[in-house]
């Protein structure tokens, strides 16, 4: 089997996923006991009305056809429309989306450059001082409420010390940088807006750390067994009875072979972040995907639901497709598994 | 995973882990910059704004070319000094038109960029003043009543279009046509057709309406935001598919008021700046309305002088802001109303006395002074203090005994069990769950156990308005400054309705009031309405509200509306 | 959060220890972290247990007249907004976070570990089939599907419970299936069927003894998991009714306090902290103990 084939039997694969997911997603949001059209239309609405609104929405045709539509709409590009925002999902996704995704980015990031350097400096102190200090690190981001996290934070930062802002992307008196990628800190950069870059950076640092502690207490206890693992190996034992210094021989060996299962790590992490977000931004007033997720399943709003869950559905097999891309790349035996 | 070694591959794993994150970010890019191929074309909402969007002053230029059109039309609200930043929980924001708006926060909005023609002034919401209309007169045609308001000279709206009945015409037709929530204010309320709407010439409008309706509660309702008066030429301009330019009007404003709107993004903001055609000009170029629903940020960002009023604090906040430098706080009226409904077709609570039981059990002193320490009124009737008739009788209070004695009449002496619906989180300063739980404990003590489920409200009205809630914890607030706007719900519908209730009495003495036309006679009818509905109703009325404000002490002539607004073209720092 | 499980579990396990696991026990106890593990777990499960006796008050009786104290000899951690006691509710709500755990994780785990041992012992297309499954599951970001199915379902603990078991249970289908898959072809199975033991008999006369220790690694962790994941859903809204004092909720409500009576979200946060940590740190070492090549590895 060639790559080509292994590429497509792997779309084929999400495409797959996709499908059931979509039924799932349907599935759930057709649960709902109670009627969303009551809360949309207020405490006055008359029964043509009522009728009217379910005419528009598809709700007066059978749940199977309703899923044929949905589907076919969706074939289309078209996610229906917000019961909540009377805007098209589509809309609503691409609005709120780049925020979210942006957070997770740089919480990724927050995870990779803390949790890397912290996992191997725990191993080469095993069972020292810096050890302990780093599991215990570790130990806290693994089993905190984020949420809880996040109130701390804010207190601290903002109402405490006035360091960082208790939330939003920017500044209310700086422009966002004109929209290219809907990534602030990408699109200032690209428009060489430097106070919008500055401010959008700010605004990061308290949620994304909040989002990314998760991440990298797993990545950072990831890195630590690696690295420890690796340290065993019969060729570092080698390696370090050639007399190598042992800094060189730790950086050149152990370094790069135990980055390879932090790579899986970073496709699974993606998930989490999603997941995290739905509470990072609750805490943050982020405008993202998370926010209106929660808002859009406290509404009823299913149209919305849908959307926002065949979103999050994709990315983490993305995700994970593009790190095992990576693997067969690396290495022939795995593509050809 | 931990078998897999390949030491000699393995700088191409950094390699690779870097071309991953930019194909990422490369695939989400793209998927933001090529609109999905949505439906129905979103209409010019987008394209429309850059052209027209000025750019406050004194801010960084962006270099946003005039050609360019940003997917969000998002700015920033001018700078500190001459922006009033106000947070606010307006995640219930539906529209900006106000022929479909119909929650607290759009009014918010609409009001200060639209005129009505005539309307109430600040806080008082018992003597009508002239807006639009300088003058107006009530005839009595025989068949029907003829309202005829004759319309202010040199008006002009924001687009520079002069104001004429045309206008008034307009929107109103366009209000029932549309047929959104608000489209009931014309058809019920004021029994009128597209056709009683009619100009005779371009100074007067004349409304016909059945004598079923009654003009005086129709020129209350002619204040409300709803009865806006939008710029027909500019409106028409935007229409879409025939949608009399709804779309547009959303997040567009093309009216006569101080203020226009300069964008709304949905859940995270909305920025008004001052219309300079306004015969009313606005005291600060900016407001900018954001979305912080978290009571905790409100707080901080207040304190530290990051925003400047704040909406949704709690009693305890306000408490321990009274005393912080620099900081105000403000008590306002609220004409909304807290109240239990009890579903008579369920027993017990067929039986009256059983009701009556639980009126007498709820400790209402309780609430008031402890719960909620003070910021609430007592009231027990459902005419709220600041309308016309309201009744301030408070016939019960906490009587265990007396409430057990009721329920041993009503043959239930040994309680009973039962749901109780209501909303989760906080309505303004009250928290559902603690006044429910306080409910709870309350009528633990004459041995009714009540089950309490908090609900968003999209899940919570659908069974009440299926008429299928034993209990509901729940408010109301009028639709417009008349006891009409209670006076019909409580004892008929949607109110009276919805908990089964039907009472041929109750229904008559509210229809009576409502169309009574003599002034005293009218407060005499709703002290009967109210006294009645108080016992035999199925309802227990447990407090009015207050709103609550905390704002920066430099912010001036901050004056909120019982309505649920706020003048805000009045408002200074 | 729940990924927390998945990710330490499903990547740290390998998928190859051996059938007989004599020396368990001792090594569990020879880390200190995991005696302090278990130490706080077994503060919290008495908590649980004897919180109808430890309690100094009624966790829902309201006393208006003392809402909002502070922390004091006679309430330890202060009250709430409606005057009840919080170290009374504090207690109660570890009973409620022990069921909460206890109530989502056991049945997931038997119906898993069935699904799992179908799915490896049978393979073919069913086996196709229930992984497909699970790909589905396992594609949702585990909180945003809880949140859709209890929106869906309405807000209740119940519902909440049932949602997190609706994203809970593809990791242990997929635990159990790789254990099986590998240890189906070790000599003492193959002597089992080769003696002519019927297949019931050899999936759990052979196969699921040998599975327990994964799984009891795996559910440790889900535990921890599955109490944060509970409160994340309380915070917004989607968890326990009034009155019940599950800790979500007292963060959620207490939040509102959180610049004036900051013990309102401070001690619920620091018990969801602690106890999610004495499961991660036994699971950690139950992982240690049960594997020798990792052990004082991880």
């Amino acid at each position: 089997m060639n790559f080509l084939t292994f590429l497509i039997r792997r779309l084929i694969g999400i495409v797959a996923v996709m499908l059931g997911v979509s039924v799932i997603t349907f599935t759930i949001s057709h649960l709902v006991p109670a009627d969303p059209v009551a809360a949309a239309l207020g405490d006055r609405a008359r029964e043509d009305q009522v009728a009217a609104f379910r005419a528009e929405y598809g709700l007066d045709k059978p749940v199977v056809e309703q899923y044929f539509i949905y589907m076919n709409g969706l074939l289309h590009g078209d996610l229906g429309k917000s019961i909540r925002t009377r805007r098209p999902v589509a809309d609503d996704l691409r609005d709120f989306f780049p925020a979210t995704f942006e957070l997770s980015l740089v919480a990724l990031l927050v995870a990779l450059v803390i949790g890397m350097p912290t996992g191997i400096w725990s191993a080469l102190f095993r069972n020292r001082l810096p050890d302990h200090l780093v599991r215990l690190f570790a130990l806290v981001g693994g089993s905190l409420p984020i949420f809880w996290l996040g109130l701390l934070l804010i207190g601290l930062f903002y109402s405490q010390l006035g360091w960082l802002p208790p939330g939003g992307r920017i500044d209310d008196f700086i422009p966002p940088p004109q929209t290219i990628t809907g990534l602030f800190v990408l699109d200032s950069l690209l428009t060489a807006n430097s106070a919008a870059l500055r401010s959008s950076l700010h605004h990061l640092i308290l949620p994304a750390f909040t989002l990314g502690y998760f991440s990298t207490a797993v990545i950072s206890r990831m890195m630590r067994s690696s690295m420890l693992e690796v340290l065993n190996q019969d060729y570092m034992r080698t390696a370090r009875a050639k007399g190598l210094l042992e800094r060189f021989v730790i950086l050149r060996h152990g370094l790069r072979n135990a980055l390879i299962p932090t790579l899986t790590i970073i496709g699974l992490t993606f998930g989490s972040l999603l997941s995290g977000a739905v509470l990072t931004e609750t805490i943050f007033t982020w405008p993202g995907l998370g926010r209106y997720a929660t808002a859009s399943a406290i509404g009823l709003d299913f149209p919305a639901v849908m959307g926002v869950t065949l979103l999050a559905a994709i990315v983490y097999p993305v995700a994970n497709l593009i790190v095992d891309l990576g693997y067969a790349w690396l290495d022939p035996r795995i593509r050809n598994a | 995973m931990f078998t897999l070694h390949y030491p000699a591959r393995s700088r191409q794993a950094i390699q690779i882990a870097l071309v991953i994150m930019a194909l990422v970010a490369l695939v989400a890019c793209g998927a933001t910059a090529t609109p999905a191929p949505t439906s129905p074309p979103p209409a010019p909402t987008t394209a429309a704004a850059a052209p027209t969007a000025v750019p406050p002053t004194a801010v960084p230029p962006t270099a946003v070319p005039p050609t360019a059109v940003p997917p969000t039309p998002t700015k920033a609200a001018g700078t500190a000094a001459n922006t009033i930043v106000w947070l606010k929980n307006i995640d219930d924001i539906v529209s900006f038109d106000p022929a479909e708006g119909y929650e607290f926060s759009d009014w918010l909005g609409i009001h200060s960029m639209y005129d009505t023609l005539v309307k109430f002034e600040g806080a008082d919401l018992t003597t009508i003043k002239a807006s639009l209309a300088e003058k107006w007169a009530i005839k009595d045609a025989g068949a029907n009543w003829e309202i005829t308001f004759n319309l202010k000279d040199g008006v002009k709206f924001a687009s520079g279009n002069p104001f004429t009945s045309a206008d008034v015409v307009y929107s109103f037709q366009r209000g029932i046509k549309l047929n959104k929530p608000p489209a009931f204010l014309w058809t019920d309320i004021g029994s009128l057709k597209p056709e009683s709407i009619t100009a005779p010439d371009a100074k007067t409008v004349v409304l016909t309406m059945p004598k079923t309706a009654s003009p005086l509660e129709f020129l209350n309702v002619l204040t409300a935001p709803p009865m806006s008066i939008v710029d027909s030429k500019e409106v028409k301009a935007h229409e879409a598919a025939g949608d009399m330019g709804n779309i547009w009007l959303k997040d567009h404003s093309a009216g006569t008021g101080p203020y226009m709107m300069d964008h709304w993004k949905k859940d995270v903001e909305f920025l008004l700046t001052a219309n300079p055609n306004a015969a009313v000009k606005a005291k600060t170029p900016n407001i900018l309305v954001k979305h912080v629903p978290e009571g905790s940020n409100q707080q901080a960002q207040l304190e530290k002088g990051d925003a400047d009023i704040a909406n949704d604090l709690t009693p305890e906040q306000i408490a321990s802001l009274k005393s912080k430098a620099g900081i105000t706080t403000a008590k306002a009226g609220n004409l909304q109303i807290f109240y239990i409904g009890m579903n008579v077709n369920l027993k017990p609570l067929d039986n009256n006395k059983v009701r009556e039981a639980l009126r007498t059990a709820i400790d209402y002193d309780g609430i008031v002074k402890d719960l909620l320490g003070g910021n609430v009124q007592k009231l027990q009737t459902v005419v709220p203090i600041g309308l016309f008739g309201a009744n301030l009788d408070t016939p019960f209070q906490k009587d265990v005994a007396k409430a057990k004695a009721l329920l041993k009449e009503a043959g239930v002496e040994k309680g009973f069990e039962i749901d109780m619906l209501t909303l989760t989180g906080n309505q303004g300063l009250v928290s559902m769950g603690d006044l429910a739980a306080k409910i709870q404990a309350d009528w633990a003590e004459i041995g009714v156990k009540v089950n309490v489920k908090q609900q968003p409200a999209a899940e919570m009205l659908g069974t009440y308005r299926a008429q299928k809630a034993p209990i509901v914890l729940l408010l109301w607030g009028p639709d417009f400054p008349d006891p009409d706007a209670n006076g019909t719900p409580f004892a008929d519908a949607p109110l009276g309705k919805r908990n089964n209730y039907d009472d041929p009495k109750a229904k008559d003495l509210a229809k009576k009031a409502a169309l009574e036309t003599d002034p005293a006679k009218r407060l005499a009818a709703y002290k009967e309405l109210t006294d009645y509905l108080a016992h035999n109703g199925p309802f227990a009325i447990l407090f009015q509200p207050n709103q609550l404000f905390a704002y920066r002490s430099n912010v001036q002539n901050f004056v909120w509306s019982p309505a649920g607004f706020s003048d805000l073209w009045t408002i200074s720092k | 959060m729940a990924e927390q499980a998945q990710t330490q579990a499903a990547l740290a396990l390998p998928a190859r220890m051996d059938a007989p696991r004599p020396r368990a026990r001792p090594a569990l106890l020879r880390s200190p972290l995991t005696i302090a593990g278990l130490a706080l777990m077994a503060v919290f499960v008495a908590c649980a247990l004897t919180a109808s006796v430890l309690a100094p008050y009624d966790p829902i009786k309201q006393f208006l007249s003392q809402r909002l104290k502070p922390p004091s000899p006679e309430h330890w951690m202060g009250t709430d907004q409606l005057g009840r006691d919080l170290f009374s509710r504090m207690l109660f709500g570890a009973q409620i976070s022990l069921t909460i755990g206890v109530g989502v994780v056991a049945p997931v785990a038997v119906f898993g570990t069935i699904l799992g041992l179908v799915a490896g012992y049978a393979g073919g297309l069913l086996d196709e089939i229930l992984m497909r499954v699970t790909d589905v599951f396992l594609a949702f970001p585990p909180l945003i599907l809880a949140m859709a199915i209890a929106g869906a379902l309405g807000p209740s603990l119940t519902n909440a419970m049932i949602a997190i078991a609706v994203v809970s249970w593809p990791v242990y289908v997929r635990l159990v299936r790789g254990q099986v898959l590998s240890l189906r072809q070790r000599e003492f199975v193959e002597a089992a069927r080769a003696i002519g033991a019927s297949t019931p008999r050899i999936l759990s006369q052979h196969l699921l003894p040998n599975l327990l220790a994964p799984l009891l690694v795996q559910a440790t962790f889900d535990l921890g998991g599955t109490i944060l994941i509970a409160a994340g859903l309380s915070f917004i809204g989607f968890g326990a009714q009034i009155p019940t004092p599950e800790w979500g909720v007292m963060i959620s409500d207490g939040r509102k306090y959180v610049t004036t009576q900051p013990w309102l979200p401070l001690f619920p946060g620091l018990a969801i902290l602690v106890t999610v940590a004495a499961f991660n740190l036994i699971g950690d070492g139950l992982r240690d103990a049960l594997d020798p090549r990792l052990r004082g590895n991880l």
